[in-house]
């Protein structure tokens, strides 16, 4: 995948708004936690409305590419307040769990919402997380990758089997997004395609080191 | 919402407040790789609600540093306490107290520096008014949990049981020597008796109240209840929370709870203009539109601290005593 590079050796930063929707429960929250702290819990508490997180990620020696996610709580109920965390989202990633077969059903309904109501240029992903279980147990697949990859195809989406346990294809998926987002605008920190101007500062770096404001 | 009266002020504040995270060395040290063989994870320290005492935020000597002062306040208060239930003819029993005095500005601020934490449930209880429920209602709640009938939101309800408090050996035991993670076999084997009273509760709540069904985040409300008092008692004081103290915020569109946002931000926007100015925008640094009649996306964010509470918000030592505020002064 290739993008247009900025023609001289300045560094380039950009931001971006992200996204995470999906069924509760499918790993969400987890995928978060692998991309920004590296890190795992076998349980996790139930996200409630949501949590901001940052990441930041080096695409390479020149570019720099700051995400600003939205961990969403999944329950149905809470779909009414989804307006507000894809308003002005660059990029999603839509989650399904591939060992619930239901789950995937609620990923495509979140990409169609996502097409017809988001940005028009939204970059979106679709994350069949928990790869690890399949792997120690493979009749616990409930939704084939040819099936979902094909899916994935036909509505234009990056797709990816992840594990947020074990980390694989977790980076994989951030990195292909960063690749996919439009850095042809070279800026101040804190430019951001689309939205321009600074960002909130929540302490320089601190935010990223954080698990989430959770507030 | 809580009660005007500024008398005092200084004195409503806890005497040890509770610890505050400052990022630290072993942070990053934890994410370093281990070149040797690591040693066993010693058993894990918890506090009196069994809760694990360090957390990502603040290590164990950070914590019983601070667990050292705050037994001490603790004392105080309880020998406070103890007085003001003799003075009015309420001397608490074996058990602890069961009756406590009027709510009046003096009880209000001997709530807000701490009450003993073993006669939390009780006061809980008492100032919400539980026992009128509990007598008015008897026998409704073990005919719920009875009921052949599966609330529709069971399967949410059962997804979410170990996604409750899973830092608290009341509701997540140690897991056996050598096992990570637990098969669903193993889960159900392994759930302590407070995880089955949890998902009795919510089953039954969502039962009897169908406007509601299972909203994330009882689940917390549950659970809390559940570490101070028995779980009929749980049950009831879930319904008083749902149906007067947070009326709405749990129903089946979140509209109590946008409303609950709503007299949040206009606080926030009259009273504290610029942390308005930092938050009451799309957090990109776009300007605020001070006329704007859309909830801003920090919305998301604040909107848990009512619906659970506070719980996972704020430290569980000041989580509680916010709760019983809440029972205590929102009326």
């Amino acid at each position: 995948m290739s993008h247009p590079r900025a023609s001289t050796q300045s560094q380039r930063f950009a931001q971006f708004k992200l996204v995470l929707l999906g069924e509760s429960a499918v790993g969400k929250s987890s995928l978060v936690l692998r991309f920004v702290k590296d890190q795992f819990d076998d349980y996790r508490e139930s996200t409630i409305g949501a949590a901001f997180l940052t990441q930041t990620i080096a695409l390479d020696e020149t570019t720099t590419v700051k995400f600003e996610i939205w961990d969403t709580a999944g329950q149905e109920r809470y779909k009414s307040l989804a307006p507000m965390y894809y308003r002005n989202a660059n990029c999603a990633v839509v989650v399904y769990d591939i060992t619930q077969s239901s789950s995937l059903d609620k990923a495509k309904a979140w990409v169609k919402e996502l097409q017809r109501q988001a940005n028009e240029n939204i970059v979106i992903a679709l994350a069949g997380n928990k790869l690890d279980i399949v792997t120690g147990d493979p009749s616990k697949r409930a939704v084939e990758t040819v099936e979902a990859e094909a899916y994935a195809k036909e509505a234009g989406l990056l797709f990816f089997e992840t594990s947020a346990k074990t980390a694989q294809n977790v980076k994989d998926l951030f990195t292909a997004i960063a690749k996919k987002l439009p850095l042809d605008q070279p800026g101040p920190r804190g430019a951001r395609p689309g939205a321009g101007g600074r960002g909130v500062d929540l302490k320089g770096g601190m935010a990223a080191q954080q698990q989430g404001c959770n507030c | 919402m809580y009660g005007s009266d500024t008398d005092d002020e200084e004195m409503y504040q806890s005497e040890s407040p509770a610890p505050q995270y400052t990022p630290r060395e072993a942070d990053l040290e934890s994410l370093r790789p281990v070149a040797t063989e690591p040693p066993l994870p010693p058993v894990e320290k918890r506090d009196r609600y069994g809760f694990k005492k360090q957390t990502q935020y603040i290590t164990l000597a950070e914590y019983e540093e601070w667990e050292g002062r705050y037994n001490g306040d603790l004392d105080r208060r309880r020998k406070k306490w103890e007085q003001l239930l003799r003075e009015s003819g309420l001397a608490p029993g074996e058990g602890g107290p069961v009756r406590f005095p009027p709510k009046s500005n003096k009880i209000k601020r001997y709530v807000r520096k701490g009450i003993p934490p073993e006669w939390r449930g009780a006061a809980w209880f008492w100032y919400a008014g539980g026992q009128k429920f509990l007598t008015k209602y008897q026998g409704k709640y073990e005919e719920l949990v009875n009921s052949p009938t599966l609330p529709s939101d069971s399967e949410l309800i059962e997804r979410d049981l170990h996604r409750t408090f899973p830092d608290n050996i009341k509701f997540k035991p140690d897991p056996p020597p050598g096992v990570t993670r637990m098969s669903k076999l193993q889960e159900k084997q392994f759930e302590t008796p407070m995880l089955q009273s949890l998902r009795r509760v919510l089953l039954a709540f969502a039962l009897y109240v169908p406007k509601i069904g299972y909203c994330q985040s009882l689940n917390f409300l549950a659970g809390l209840l559940l570490l101070f008092m028995e779980e009929e008692k749980a049950f009831w004081m879930l319904y008083i929370l749902t149906q007067t103290h947070l009326p709405g915020t749990h129903e089946l569109n979140l509209e109590g709870s946008s409303v609950d946002q709503w007299v949040l931000m206009s606080s926030v926007r009259d009273s504290l203009p610029h942390i308005w100015q930092k938050i009451g925008g799309g957090l990109d640094g776009s300007e605020v539109d001070m006329s704007s009649t859309k909830l801003p996306p920090v919305t998301l964010c604040t909107s848990s601290w009512f619906m659970s509470g506070f719980i996972g918000s704020l430290p569980i030592e000041t989580t509680l005593p916010t709760v019983l505020k809440l029972y205590l002064e929102s009326l």
